[in-house]
Formats: structure tokens, C-alpha cells, sequence
């Protein structure tokens, strides 16, 4: 290889003289000149051209001032350019799986391990920075020198931790992520459900490719929702499913390309039983809408205690799904086993000042929560009217309401309503239902630590008697959700990330209300958890998930909670991207970004003069060419 | 040499030839000529050969792809070539061998010849001294050519062809050969191949005991369905509704006990053929869904599916007529019916069931009567039939109802019934009673006996037509469209539209609406004598209408409710066309339109004695001093307490045991993949390797899982209460199996495989896609918002945000 070195500038020596010498020997003596001069140029450029292309194929610098570490994702291609760049730079990893893999890898406990890796002057660093591109630059320098400081650190693959990254020198690391070309850049959905509630998977994907891709949620075998990943853009994503199973499950959400697939990735998450309400029920006289509310959470097991005026001061009474209380007189006792009053505003107008009042101060200072089903008393002196103002419509008997959600805008079916009452769109209420015009027909308020709600709507059993009760279920469970009084649980969990990795630490969160030293079980191994200072109720530990699967922890009252640890192999992309930004933005703060941007200039400029060099050549043979045709001609 | 011969000898009997033969006397060119024109034949004779083997070779491809795809018979080759080559002798048929061009083909081959061979052909009477020479030189010369060149014949450019062709040929078979091996694969093959294929894949292996040698199961499907006997080595059974099933099963040994138990209840036991050791036959007719076992001594086998074909019923769509027809006075008598009849097996039967009503009241009579269709003949799955009813062939008079229905009976004596239609023949009669004029609520009655008065009179005055003269009839028929018109204003009143009070009178001129002459109105009976009279001076109204113009009064047009409005618009359209013809002197045609207005007149009249008045009642008034004063201290107040027994839930069960078998997989999956997924540096391309995750090492395959994992994993050991929610699960599933065997019978086998902990990962897959297909969704109850536990933290700030508000 080398002796081309010595042997390309004599041949083209050779060849240029003989060119001249055939140019003024030429018969013909016109332009001799421009043609001896055209010819060199031509030779000169075949010579540009050879050192050009063997620059590229030459090792630059063969020192191993370079080291390499791999983590995960880094592509063996990478690695072998940057090693037939520089066979002697030394290969490190962290990763026993790659180090298994990789003959040249020389596994490490920690970044730490590496010779030569500590941070340096920033003045020493500008300085084999200048050299090394003066070094690429000379094409035809051979150092052999073998110099201990290390120069570059190439970084392959998704990139290190933050913590790594801060051991090393940022300003002499050369980041060589994969691309990755279609990945989910966000996902999440509700872990935990109630029973009957919809599964909400939302996120965004990234397919940089052509070609739409399909999305498809995938629960015991069955395709349950898809929608269409269009090609070259970032597409926000939202599939849904009512779960049907009770307890914990695994769904899975694909990405199918035509019929590949390209991304199966886990969305476990688990659905409840909600925890009965307890209702306490005041009504001025018996009716079929109380009936109907009554037998339905009668069979669902919710506490309902109903008092309905009969006459005077005579009430009929019933205790359904709830033992030891007596509701004759409401009181703060009484109220204090309820989460909720439905009442209409005759009955509740009714009662008597210091029953009121302890209603009144049951919902502002213990947060329970009052329906109130509005008749003709509309007065908004009484507390539960005070937010509230009502219009009655203006229009004719056998009116047709079309419902629907205020949020969700899930239509409700039809129903007829004489002169029906519209609630005033007031700032501090909270639309739940309304119609089609958007006249409100339910609304709460907020009314100290309890909620309010209104509605005007008093035939919803007609929904029951046409046989649609679905929608007499959304319609009250949207009510009494809404309004009923706040549950305290005793522990909230949370883990940290969202998707936590096997090996890899998370971290626990438990709010409890119990103050004593807290320790929780993680699948039968005890996990200290250390108090936090500023919140005292709120308590950390770390764990280090070794299985993937459902993850069990059991606190001090013996309650379970279950979370999902992912395998190695789940959300790979997602996790992958995450990690590459942060690496990217680890390293754009650090002093010296420019570098990677300067040598990507210079080897623009070298692609670029290699074009030049063709084309000059091109030039100079189209003119001798010419000029011979030419001549000839005449 | 001796083809050459025959050929030479050839053009002597040719009548072509025969012409130039006697012309040409001379005895120099004649052999010159016989050699030149035999030359040219037998050239033409190659070059249709070549010609037939080219057609041979296009047409034998394209007959092998038409038998492939088409399944056309192979014989039709003979025809299609004689197209090919018809088509190509079409083409090419400017390229005819002449005499001319097998002269000009010697000139090219022997020089000796001088070029001069062309003078051969010419009459020798043409020929010139020095050509005649030339000729005989020639002649001389060609004929000794003739005879020492063997190849004489064959040394023509259609020879050359002919072995082109041959070559071609070749090729074609190769073709032929490759599109007969390759076609089928490239499904070219004809729809009923590939639904063969297809049903034979549908079919999963099944698995029979290891004592079983050979299973037959006859199925023997009832008579009326036409389908023949058929045998299957397979026990999953898919047969028509009452087919008789005889299963035969060789043993290997001797069991003394050969059973098959469906259902998971009914028992059947097999009898030994002959006291053949090893040969066992029992027959079963069946007609429901269902599943069954075999059961061999103690050994039970899988689970296999009973699926039946039901007998669908035939089905009767009827086109024309409609529902219920009304033949009004003047329209065709006829009516047409016309239907189609559909069976998926075959119709033995299509009747008209007609009944005719006639007489009212207590007189009613009915006469039933069955018709049959003439195109009809029995067996046929689809039928498109029409017959005509000729109202009064079969005895149906004005104001008599026929009400027919269609009946089809398919093979399998199985009946469906058509709507009933009805036809009615509008009785003009009825109209002309005085049936509930005279009685009841009169509230009209003028009206209509005047335009009862009117049809009766169309009538009269038709009958006499003949007795008077054309002018007085016209006159008359005048006076009636006058009449009618008069009638229609009336009834235009009640609709508040424009009318004149005062027809019949003079006095309102200047203002006349139609154009007609006041005075015609009084020829007319009309009952509108109104004059004014002196009492009459004051009053200004009268006076006001005889020189005002009213138009709509607006006062009258709440007359009537909108349904009433309508009907009389209706009536005042009818006459509107009465009028129109009766001016025009065409009474005959006018009549209809009188009687449908007295139809729907008449119609009105009924409507309007619907009418319920409403009655007063009178309660006495309360006294609101002495109102809720009662007293209640002894009225004990009820109370009821009650506590819900909840039911044991069978969707709960299915849900808690989806569940359960989800987490079984998860744990077979998790297992499975934990150890081996550590290193991801890899020797592929930088891109392909990072987008993909190495556990998915086949993409094309939907369900890694079920392969990857492989069948022959164990499952996880079931706890007692995981077992009890399966094995109820189970029950549940082994009644939708016997339901729909098809669907679910799968699932049944893998969970009773799971509970004997005998079951593998795609048992937990099948047992939850089927769990998935049967519990319906769930619905939302409501539930309490939830806080995490803060030590009052937010209470805290309540109450301080409070005690902050109220100070300010």
C-alpha cells in the first residue's frame, strides 16, 4: 500500500510529461499552450483524486488515544468502522450481555474503570481536539505514536446514564446513537379501573418511514380497538376498550406494518370493584324516580336509607343494604354514615331549621355531597339553592330533551319533559348535563368541602321502562360519582417510572396516614422506607425488581398492591429514545459541542471537493475532446 | 428424385395450368415450365405446412391455459388451431407463391439459368426469335438442374420455414407443458378448486384415541334434502338437520366397552359388527348443535363437534299487488301477482289461498279457493311466478273483498305463509244509501245527496242520451259541471276559501269570478233563495257582501282540524275533475270523479261520528281551613330494613377466571423470557436490528407467543379457589358448547385440560378468546372520589382559607 505513495506522484509525472511532450509535438500548433496546461490539470486532478479516495480508506491515526464503550442498541457496524478507523482503540461495556457477545469488549463494573477517563483542562482538551483535526486533515500523515490521555470517547448505542456521563469528560465524547425510525415516543394509560370503566390508552408514535402503519389493542386474543399510524409524521394515538375481566390482566398493543409486526408491546393494568356508596334518600312524596334509583343500588349492593314523606310529619322509612341507624331526625350522627343526600327541594325545604343546618354544615365542613332534584322550590336563600339559578323554559308541553354528557358528550336517549327547568350557566357551576342547545339540565358547585349538585331532570325511570339501562346507569353513576363524598384509602402507592425495568431500580412512594415507621413487603422481601422530611406522610424506598411480572407489596395493614415490572425487551424504543435524548442533552450542555459540528463540516467539505476534483477533471478532458473534434472538422 | 418426379408431373392435371399449357405449343419451354410451376407448388405446399404447425404452436398454449382455467375441453384444440390458422393465412395473404417468384428464386439459386428463367412462363406466342433461343437454352439447362440437384424441391425459402416452425413448435409444447405444471399454482384453477382446498384446510387435525384403527362415519342425510350419502374418516361432524349418522370404528384388540357419550350426558354404546373382533357400528339420527366423546374400556377421547345444517324455511317475496288494492269505478277489472319463492333445498308446493267476502253484516259470506300456479312445477330452489286475477271469472262483484295469501311448502314439509292481500272492487251502491245519512248525527246531509244528486243524474242523462239532441244533452251536462261547481264552493267555505254567497243573484256585476253568467245559476233547484229583503236594509253586512269583494275569510278556516282539511281538499280536487269533464259534455268520464268525491265524503261522515263529547262532572269544593289537620300521633310511621342476598354471579365467575388465566400466561411468558434477553449487540445492519425487538424473531407470525413458547410448557400450579372459579367457569362453558359446538367446543376441551393441569400455553389463549366472546360488557356503577392520605394537610388549608376569607 504504501510504496502507491511514492510510485502515483512519479507515474503521474510520467504521464504528464508525456502529455506535453505530445501537445507541442502536435502538428497542428494552435491553442498548444492552453492544451499542455489543460493536460496537466487533468493529471493533477487524477492524483487529487487517488489521494481523495485512499485518505478514506487509510486509518487516519492508528494510536489509541480513542476508546469505544458500548451500551445497549449500539450497532456492530458502528463499531467496526470506528474500529477499522482505529484498531487499536480499546472497547469497554458495562453490559455483561454485550461483553458475552463482543470478543473486543472488555467488560467494567463502572465508567469509573476506564485509564485516562478523568476530566482534563478544558485548555489541554482544545488542544488534541485541534490536533485531531489537523490530523484528519493531513491525509498523509502516519503517527504511530501511542499517547496515554485519551482523546475521543466514542459512546455507541442508546448512551450512558447521567450519572456516568458525569464521571466522563462530556466535551471528548462522540454520541453515535442508532436511528431509530419508528418508535412510540409517549405512552400511558390508567392502571387501575373500575369495573365497567373504559380502558384509555393514549400516546404518540413516530413513524418516520412511508407507509401507514395500524395500531391495534389486543386483549385474550381479540382485537378490541385500532386506528391507522399515517407515514412521516408524529401521530397522537387514542385507543379504548371496556375491560371485561375483574382483577389484573395483560393487553398487548401492536403495530403491524401491512402484516408484520413491527412493535408488541405489554399494557398491563388491573380493574376494581368500586366500594359501595352509602345514600341517604329524602323524599316529599313517594315516586316512581326514587323507586327506580332505590331497587338499582339496592341490587348493587349500595347502602340506601329512604325517608319519603307520607303526611304530616309521617314518613316511611327504609333501610336497605345498612343496619343500626335510625333516620327520624337528621342529624351530624346520622349524616356522618352517609356519603350522599338526594333530595328533593320540597322535602328538603321541609325539614326543619336545625336539621337543614346540620345538612348544611355536613356538606361545607365534612365534604358530603347533596343532590338536589329541583322542583318548584327554587328559592336561593335556602344554601343548597345558592349557587344555582334556574330558568323554566318557555316552551310547550311534551318536550323532547336530547341529553347528553357535559364531558364525554355521550348522547342519551330521548325524553319528554313538561316545561322543563333549565339551570343558568353560572361561573361557579360545573356543567354534568346538558342538551343539545346546551341548556343545563345538571350542574354542580362546589359549596365549601362538599359538592352541590342540581338537576332538573325527574323522569330518568323512563329509560328503565323503555329497557335502555345503560343509559340510566351512566346517567346516575355520572351524578353520584360526581358528588358523593371524598373516600380517604389508607395507603396511596405509586411507583416511579411509570415503566419500571428488571434490574433496574424503582422507586416506591407510600402516602399513608399511619405515622408509625413504615415498611412494606415487595414479594416476601421487606423494603425500608425512609420518611420524607418536608411531607411527613409520605415515604420512599427503592427496589430492585428481579423478576418481571405482577409485583406484590404489602404494607402494615396488610393491604396488597400490584404493579407490572416490565421485561428487558418491553418498551425497548420508547425507553431507548428517552435515553438518547437525555444523553444528547447531557452532552449539548457541555462546553465544547462544537467539536462534533466542525469535523462534521470538514468532512462535508472533503465529500465535496472529491466532486470538484471529478469535475474538474471532466471539464479538462471535454475541452481536449472538443478542441481535437474541432479542429479536426475544419 | 421420384417426389421430384410426381411433382413435375403434378401441374397436369391442375385446371390452372391447363390454359397456359395448350398456349404454350412449343416443345422447348414445356418441361421448362412443368419444372418452374412444380417448384412453386410444392413451395406452397411447405409454406402451408408451416403455416399449420405455426398455428398448431400458438394454439396449443392457449388451449392448455383455457383447460386450465376455464376447464374447457380439451378437444376444442382442433377448432382454435383452425382459427389460429385461418387467421394468419387471412394475414398473410398477400404473400402468395406465384409462378413468378419460384421463377425469380431459380434465377437467385443457378446462375446458368441467365436470368432468364421468367421467360418459361411466358406464352409462347409472346416470345420474341431471340427469347425463343433463350428459351430452349434454358429450358435444357433447368431441366438437367431438375434432375441432378436431389434437393431440388426442398431448396425453397418455405422448406426453410418449415423447420422454423418445427422449432416453434417445440417451444410451444415446453410452454404448453410448464403453463400445465405451473397454472394451478398461480390459482389460475376455477373457483370450486380453491374452495376445495380451502375447506380442507379449515379443518383442524383432530386427534383420535391410539386403540382406534379407522373411523368411518357414514352421514346419510334426510330425503327431501337431495344431498347424497357421504363418508368421513373424520368424527368432527358437520351434517344437514336430521341426518342419520352411522359411525364404524375399527379397534385395535378386543374392548369389551365401545361408547360414545354426548353431550356430556347421553350415552350410546356401539355395537361388534358380525362378532368381528375390533369392528364396531352404532347410528344415530341428529338434530341438533352438539358434541361427543369416544369412549374406549375407560379411555375417553377429545371432544368432538355435532354441527348441524338447519332446513331454513322457504320464503315467499311478494312484487306486485300491493298490500290492499281499491278498484275503483272504471279501472281494469285485473289484477296481477307477481312473486318469487326461494328454498335452500326445494319447494314442493305453491298455493294461492284466495277467500272471497261478500255481503255485510250478519249476511257475510265466505268462499275459500285454492289456485295454483300453471308455471309451477315442484323441486325447484327458486321460483319466479305471476298470475292474473280476473276479478269478475271468478265471481267477485262490485263491493266484494277477495283476500289472498301465498303458501309454500318445501321438502321438508315445512309451511310459510304470505301477508294476507286484500283486493276490493269499490261498490258504487253502497255509496248511493242512505245507510247512516239518514240516522245519527247529521251533519252534512245536503251536501252529499246533493252530489249523490249529481251522479244520479249523470246517470239519467247518459241513459237518455239517445232520445234528445245534442244540444239539450250538452246543456245539460253543462247544468251539472254548474251544479258540481256550486257543490264545490260550498264545500271550499268550510276551508275558508274564496266563495260567492250571492250565486244565483243579480246584482254582482262587475265581479264575476269564472266567467260564467250569473242566470245559469238559477235554472238550477239549488236551495239559494236568498234575496234581500226590506228588513234587510239595515243591515250593513248584507249590503257590504253584495258589492265588497271577500276573498278568504280567515274566520272560517278553523272550521276544522288539519286531518278533516285535508280530506275535504281532497274532495274538492274529485270534483274540481268532475266539473272539468261535465262542462267539456263528457259525463261517462266524469262519473268516476263524482263517485270517489262521494267516497270520500261518505268517508269524511264516518270520521266525524268518532267524535266523543265530553261530559261534565262537579265535585265539591274543598274547604282548604280544614285541609291536613287530621290528627296523627296513633298513625305509627313504617320502616323496612332489608339487606341484599347477592346472588352467586355467573359473569362475576367467568371475569374473576379470565383473570386467572391471564396471569397463568403471564407467567409462562415472563419465565420464558427472562433469561435470555441480555445482550443486544448483534452482527445485522444499524437500523433494522435497533427497531426491532429480538424476541420477535418471526414477524410474519400473528401470534409469536403460541410458537415461541411451544406447547409442551407447564402451566402453573393452581390454587384451590383458583380451581373452584375454573371448574364453574368450565360448567358454564360446556353449555355453550353443546349450543355452538363450532365456537366454543375448543375452549371447553383446553380448560378441562387446565383443571387436570394437563393443559399448555395456547389451552390459556383459547379457554380467555372464548371467555372474551361470551361475558358481556361490563357497565359503570358509581364510585366515591378518592384522596390520598395527607394528615389533614388539606383540611388544614380549608379551614385557614376560611378563617382568611371571613377576616378579610
Amino acid at each position: 500500500m504504501s510504496y502507491w505513495n511514492y510510485l502515483a506522484p512519479v507515474l503521474s509525472l510520467i504521464f504528464g510529461g508525456y502529455l506535453l511532450w505530445a501537445a507541442y509535438r502536435r502538428p497542428n500548433k494552435k491553442h498548444k499552450h492552453l492544451r499542455a496546461l489543460v493536460s496537466l490539470v487533468a493529471i493533477t486532478c487524477i492524483y487529487l483524486l487517488y489521494l481523495n479516495i485512499s485518505s478514506d480508506k487509510k486509518p487516519v491515526n492508528e494510536g489509541s488515544d480513542e476508546i469505544i464503550i458500548l451500551t445497549t442498541g449500539s450497532s456492530a457496524d458502528t463499531l467496526r468502522k470506528l474500529l477499522s478507523a482505529k484498531p487499536a482503540s480499546k472497547v469497554y461495556t458495562t453490559e455483561p450481555g454485550i461483553a458475552a457477545a463482543n470478543s473486543k469488549a472488555i467488560l467494567i463494573y463502572h465508567i469509573n474503570e476506564i485509564p485516562g477517563s478523568e476530566k482534563k483542562s478544558p485548555g489541554i482538551m482544545d488542544d488534541s481536539s485541534t490536533s485531531n483535526l489537523n490530523s484528519t486533515s493531513n491525509l498523509g500523515s502516519t503517527s504511530n505514536v501511542v499517547e496515554p490521555a485519551i482523546k475521543k470517547i466514542h459512546v455507541l448505542g442508546y448512551g450512558l446514564e447521567v450519572n456516568e456521563l458525569k464521571a466522563l469528560d462530556k466535551s471528548i465524547i462522540f454520541f453515535h446513537p442508532p436511528l431509530i425510525k419508528r418508535y412510540f415516543s409517549s405512552i400511558n394509560w390508567n392502571r387501575q379501573l373500575n369495573i365497567g370503566d373504559k380502558l384509555r390508552i393514549q400516546g404518540s408514535f413516530r413513524n418516520m418511514e412511508h407507509g401507514d402503519l395500524n395500531i391495534f389493542l389486543q386483549g385474550f386474543n381479540t382485537i378490541l380497538d385500532s386506528t391507522q399510524l399515517p407515514g412521516d409524521q408524529l401521530t397522537t394515538f387514542q385507543l379504548q376498550t371496556i375491560p371485561k375481566q375483574k382483577g389484573r390482566a395483560v393487553y398487548t398493543l401492536l403495530v403491524l406494518d401491512g402484516k408484520d409486526t413491527i412493535q408488541k408491546e405489554k399494557i398491563p393494568f388491573e380493574t376494581v370493584t368500586a366500594a359501595p356508596i352509602k345514600i341517604l334518600v329524602l323524599a316529599s312524596s313517594p315516586d316512581f324516580e326514587n323507586k327506580f334509583l332505590k331497587n338499582w343500588l339496592f341490587a348493587n349492593n349500595y347502602g340506601v336509607a329512604i325517608r319519603t314523606t307520607v303526611s304530616m310529619n309521617k314518613f316511611n322509612t327504609e333501610y336497605l343494604n345498612i343496619s343500626g341507624i335510625k333516620a327520624d331526625r337528621i342529624n351530624s350522627n346520622l349524616l356522618n354514615n352517609f356519603d350522599l343526600v338526594i333530595g328533593d327541594a320540597t322535602a328538603l325545604n321541609k325539614l326543619s331549621g336545625g336539621e337543614l343546618n346540620s345538612i348544611r354544615s355536613a356538606v361545607q365542613q365534612d365534604g358530603l355531597g347533596l343532590i338536589i332534584k329541583v322542583d318548584s322550590i327554587t328559592l336561593s336563600s335556602l344554601f343548597f339553592n345558592e349557587p344555582f339559578r334556574y330558568i323554566q323554559s318557555g316552551s310547550l308541553n311534551n318536550q323532547l330533551l336530547h341529553l347528553q354528557g357535559a364531558d364525554t358528550s355521550a348522547t342519551m336517549p330521548v325524553l319528554t319533559a313538561t316545561r322543563p327547568m333549565f339551570i343558568s350557566n353560572l361561573e361557579q357551576v360545573r356543567p354534568i348535563i346538558m342538551d343539545k342547545e346546551g341548556h343545563l339540565f345538571s350542574a354542580s358547585a362546589v359549596s365549601g368541602n362538599g359538592k352541590l349538585l342540581s338537576t332538573t331532570i325527574a323522569n330518568t325511570y323512563n329509560w328503565v321502562l323503555t329497557g335502555d339501562t345503560i343509559a340510566y346507569r351512566q346517567y346516575w353513576s355520572d351524578l353520584i360519582s360526581e358528588t358523593s363524598k371524598t373516600k380517604l384509602v389508607p395507603d396511596q402507592y405509586s411507583i416511579d417510572p411509570l415503566i419500571t425495568i428488571t434490574d433496574k431500580p424503582a422507586i416506591m412512594t407510600v402516602e399513608s396516614a399511619d405515622s408509625l415507621p413504615f415498611q412494606a413487603r415487595v414479594n416476601q422481601s421487606f423494603i425500608p422506607l425512609n420518611q420524607q422530611f418536608i411531607l411527613p406522610f409520605q415515604w420512599k424506598g427503592i427496589y430492585w425488581p428481579r423478576k418481571t411480572g405482577w409485583q406484590t407489596i404489602v404494607s402494615n395493614d396488610s393491604q396488597s398492591f400490584y404493579w407490572y415490572n416490565f421485561g428487558k425487551a418491553d418498551w425497548n424504543d420508547l425507553l431507548a429514545v428517552k435515553k438518547i435524548t437525555a444523553n444528547e442533552i447531557q452532552l449539548s450542555q457541555s462546553t465544547d459541542k462544537q467539536i462534533s459540528t466542525r469535523t462534521a463540516i470538514a468532512n462535508g467539505f472533503q465529500r465535496h471537493t472529491r466532486l470538484y476534483i471529478i469535475l474538474m477533471f471532466v471539464i479538462c478532458c471535454t475541452y481536449l475532446w472538443i478542441e481535437e473534434k474541432f479542429h479536426n472538422s475544419r | 428424385m421420384t417426389e421430384a418426379k410426381g411433382n413435375i408431373s403434378a401441374p397436369d392435371t391442375g385446371p390452372g395450368t391447363m390454359v397456359t399449357k395448350n398456349q404454350l405449343a412449343g416443345q422447348y419451354g414445356r418441361d421448362g415450365h412443368r419444372i418452374v410451376t412444380g417448384l412453386q407448388k410444392s413451395w406452397r405446399n411447405h409454406e402451408l405446412i408451416a403455416m399449420a404447425l405455426i398455428a398448431l404452436s400458438i394454439a396449443l398454449p392457449l388451449m392448455v391455459f383455457l383447460y386450465i382455467s376455464l376447464r374447457l375441453n380439451i378437444l376444442w384444440l382442433i377448432p382454435v388451431t383452425l382459427i389460429v390458422f385461418a387467421t394468419i393465412e387471412f394475414v398473410f395473404k398477400n404473400r402468395k407463391v406465384r409462378d413468378k417468384d419460384a421463377a425469380k428464386l431459380l434465377n437467385n439459386q443457378h446462375p446458368q439459368l441467365e436470368e432468364s428463367t421468367a421467360l418459361l412462363l411466358k406464352p409462347e406466342q409472346e416470345l420474341g426469335f431471340l427469347e425463343k433461343l433463350q428459351v430452349k437454352k434454358i429450358s435444357a439447362v433447368l431441366v438437367n438442374i431438375a434432375s441432378s440437384d436431389a434437393r431440388f424441391h426442398t431448396s425453397n425459402p418455405g422448406f426453410a420455414r418449415i423447420k422454423k416452425a418445427i422449432l416453434l413448435l417445440t417451444l410451444s409444447i415446453v410452454l404448453a407443458i410448464t403453463v400445465y405444471i405451473i397454472g394451478p399454482q398461480l390459482s389460475w384453477g376455477s373457483q370450486q378448486i380453491n374452495n376445495q382446498q380451502k375447506a380442507g384446510t379449515d379443518q383442524k387435525p383432530e386427534k383420535v384415541l391410539p386403540s382406534i384403527n379407522g373411523v368411518t362415519v357414514t352421514i346419510d342425510p334426510p330425503a327431501y334434502t337431495g344431498v347424497a350419502t357421504r363418508n368421513q374418516q373424520r368424527l368432527n361432524v358437520r351434517a344437514e338437520q336430521g341426518s342419520k349418522l352411522t359411525w364404524q370404528l375399527n379397534t385395535k384388540g378386543n374392548p369389551s366397552l365401545v361408547q360414545l357419550i354426548f353431550n356430556d350426558s347421553t350415552v350410546l354404546d356401539l355395537e361388534s359388527i358380525n362378532k368381528m373382533p375390533g369392528a364396531w357400528a352404532t347410528e344415530k339420527r341428529i338434530s341438533s348443535n352438539g358434541f361427543y366423546q369416544v369412549k374406549i374400556d375407560n379411555e375417553l377421547s377429545e371432544f368432538y363437534q355435532l354441527e348441524i345444517i338447519p332446513d331454513k324455511q322457504p320464503t315467499i317475496v311478494v312484487q306486485t299487488p300491493k298490500p290492499a288494492t281499491l278498484i275503483e269505478y272504471g279501472q281494469s277489472q285485473q289484477v296481477s301477482l307477481n312473486l318469487v319463492l326461494t328454498d335452500d333445498y326445494g319447494i314442493s308446493s305453491g298455493n294461492i289461498v284466495a277467500t272471497i267476502a261478500s255481503g255485510n253484516g250478519e249476511a257475510v259470506k265466505f268462499k275459500e279457493q285454492k289456485l295454483a300456479f300453471n308455471q309451477f312445477e315442484p323441486g325447484g330452489k327458486e321460483y319466479k311466478l305471476n298470475k292474473t286475477f280476473n276479478l269478475p271469472g271468478m265471481g267477485l262483484q262490485p263491493g266484494e273483498e277477495l283476500y289472498f295469501y301465498i303458501s309454500a311448502i318445501d321438502n321438508n314439509k315445512q309451511e310459510t305463509r304470505s301477508d294476507i292481500f286484500t283486493i276490493k272492487i269499490e261498490d258504487t251502491s253502497v255509496l248511493m244509501s242512505m245507510d247512516g245519512i239518514m240516522s245519527g248525527v247529521d251533519i252534512k246531509p245536503e251536501f252529499f245527496r246533493s252530489q249523490r244528486q249529481i251522479i244520479i243524474e249523470t246517470e239519467q242523462l247518459l241513459k237518455g242520451r239517445d232520445t234528445m239532441s245534442k244540444e239539450t244533452f250538452n246543456n245539460r251536462c253543462n247544468d251539472l259541471g254548474i251544479d258540481q261547481k256550486l257543490l264545490r264552493l260550498r264545500y271550499g267555505k268550510f276551508l275558508g276559501e274564496e266563495s260567492e254567497t250571492n250565486i244565483g243573484e243579480d246584482g254582482n256585476i262587475g265581479h264575476d269570478h269564472d266567467g260564467e253568467k250569473p242566470k245559469e245559476g238559477d235554472e238550477h233547484d239549488d236551495d239559494h233563495d236568498e234575496k234581500i229583503s226590506v228588513e234587510d236594509f239595515n243591515n250593513a253586512e248584507k249590503i257590504i257582501d253584495r258589492y265588497a269583494h271577500k276573498h278568504d275569510i280567515a274566520e272560517d278556516a278553523t272550521f276544522f282540524d288539519p286531518q278533516t282539511k285535508k280530506d275535504l281538499k281532497a274532495v274538492l280536487a274529485e270534483m274540481w275533475d268532475a266539473e272539468l269533464r261535465l262542462r267539456t259534455y263528457k259525463p261517462t268520464d266524469a262519473l268516476p270523479y263524482e263517485y270517489k268525491a262521494l267516497r270520500l265524503l261518505k268517508e269524511l261522515q264516518q270520521k266525524s261520528r268518532e267524535y266523543v263529547a265530553k261530559t261534565n262532572a262537579k265535585t265539591t269544593p274543598l274547604k282548604l281551613e280544614k285541609r291536613l289537620t287530621g290528627e296523627l300521633d296513633k298513625i305509627v310511621e313504617r320502616s323496612n330494613s332489608q339487606a341484599y342476598q347477592a346472588l352467586p354471579q355467573k359473569e362475576l365467575v367467568l371475569r374473576n377466571a379470565m383473570t386467572i388465566l391471564d396471569e397463568m400466561k403471564e407467567q409462562i411468558l415472563n419465565n420464558k423470557n427472562d433469561p435470555g434477553n441480555q445482550g443486544l449487540v448483534t452482527n445485522k445492519a444499524d437500523n433494522k436490528t435497533d427497531n426491532k425487538n429480538p424476541n420477535y424473531k418471526n414477524p410474519n407470525n400473528k401470534n409469536p407467543d403460541n410458537k415461541s413458547v411451544g406447547n409442551k410448557q407447564t402451566l402453573p400450579v393452581l390454587s384451590n379457589t383458583e380451581l373452584e372459579v375454573l371448574e364453574q367457569t368450565a360448567g358454564q362453558l360446556s353449555l355453550k358448547a353443546s349450543a355452538d359446538p363450532r365456537l366454543f367446543l375448543p375452549s371447553f376441551e383446553a380448560i378441562q385440560r387446565i383443571i387436570k393441569n394437563e393443559g399448555s400455553f395456547s389451552d390459556l389463549i383459547t379457554t380467555g378468546k372464548a371467555l372474551q366472546m361470551i361475558v358481556k360488557p361490563s357497565t359503570r356503577m358509581p364510585k366515591s372520589r378518592e384522596s390520598a392520605p395527607d394528615m389533614k394537610l388539606s383540611k388544614e388549608y380549608f379551614i385557614n382559607l376560611n378563617k382568611s376569607t371571613r377576616g378579610s
